[in-house]
């Protein structure tokens, strides 16, 4: 009689380590010197770099929208007004353009910038933005300097 | 995978067509086309099938293609296609069906010629600008281009602010406004 069942319930695990080593090895293969070639110091630097990944792909977001409010910020000050207001009378008039369009104007399309620009120095007084050209509310003492 | 990786092993590239093709009219690429495989071996049934079945028809829809054929012994299947701007595509068609020997064709009718890249951006344009780019003199005063310098105007500090001056006569104004009425 012949027992099978021992030998069926034996397992090979793993066997794959060439492979495993080949997946972190192609990430590396733009590094310098060692890192790139022999695994156990590549995998440090690959770790590394694959965090740097994920964390870029936030920062990208923040780095390009701060750039491009100073971008606007700069465009608004040479036209004579400020971002502030212009996302006050833009809200007010109801024009929903957003950051990424508004600096590709300003670059790009500085005439309908400075149309915006205008809009907003105008409209501005109308709505009592850095004025208080309206009698001021009760309870406010301004004898006559605002 | 990251996107070094992707660019040492694959490339990048920016949206283009040859020659703007499709911005006026539009000229199929796709130069010629090679269907090789094997009158015997099971590993091209499919393509014989496609040869047999939708090859005509194929060549009957795109007259401005040249299509060869490839009976080649202990060969695997294989298709080629070329494109008018030199560009080549080859896919290997072992052990596929006909009808994904006809998809692919059909896929290779409708590429342009250039190897297929990770796309850094979506969009092209070659004029990116109608009013004209943004330079340090768009918004300023035309007058300053035919002056003649030295000029007390253009050489004093810009005025962001009210001077005193203005305020105090604007306030005049207002009190002999004031006065008038009353």
């Amino acid at each position: 009689m012949v027992i099978t069942s021992p030998t069926l319930f034996a397992r090979a695990r793993g066997g794959d380590r060439y492979w495993k080593r080949r997946r972190i090895l192609a990430l590396s293969s733009h590094f310098f010197g060692r890192k790139q070639n022999c695994y156990s110091i590549a995998i440090k630097y690959v770790h590394r770099a694959l965090r740097y990944g994920v964390r870029a792909r936030k920062l990208k977001k923040a780095d390009d929208r701060e750039l491009w409010d100073t971008r606007i910020n700069a465009g608004c000050f040479e036209l004579g007004t400020k971002y502030s207001d212009m996302k006050a009378v833009m809200n007010d008039t109801g024009i929903a353009l957003d950051r990424k369009i508004l600096q590709n104007m300003a670059v790009w399309e500085p005439r309908s910038f400075r149309a915006l620009a205008s809009l907003t120095k105008v409209k501005q007084a109308e709505m009592g933005l850095n004025t208080l050209g309206s009698p001021p509310p009760s309870g406010v003492v301004t004898r006559g300097m605002l | 995978m990251t996107s070094q990786t992707w660019n040492r092993f694959w490339g990048s590239t920016f949206v283009k067509a040859p020659l703007q093709n499709g911005v006026g009219r539009y000229v199929q690429q796709l130069q010629r086309i090679t269907f090789k495989f094997c009158k015997t071996h099971g590993g091209s049934r499919g393509m014989r099938d496609f040869i047999e079945k939708d090859l005509i028809e194929f060549a009957r829809m795109n007259p401005g293609v040249v299509v060869y054929l490839k009976p080649r012994r202990h060969r695997s299947s294989c298709l080629k296609a070329e494109y008018l701007n030199g560009g080549e595509e080859y896919i290997s068609a072992h052990k596929q069906s006909s009808e994904e020997i006809k998809k692919w064709v059909e896929y290779l009718r409708t590429q342009s010629g250039y190897s297929v890249e990770r796309l850094r951006k979506y969009q092209h344009t070659d004029r990116p600008s109608i009013q004209g780019p943004w330079t340090p003199w768009m918004h300023r005063d035309q007058c300053i281009n035919i002056a003649e310098y030295p000029q007390e105007e253009l050489s004093c500090a810009v005025k962001r602010e009210k001077t005193a001056t203005q305020e105090l006569l604007e306030k005049s104004k207002i009190f002999v406004g004031v006065n008038n009425s009353s």
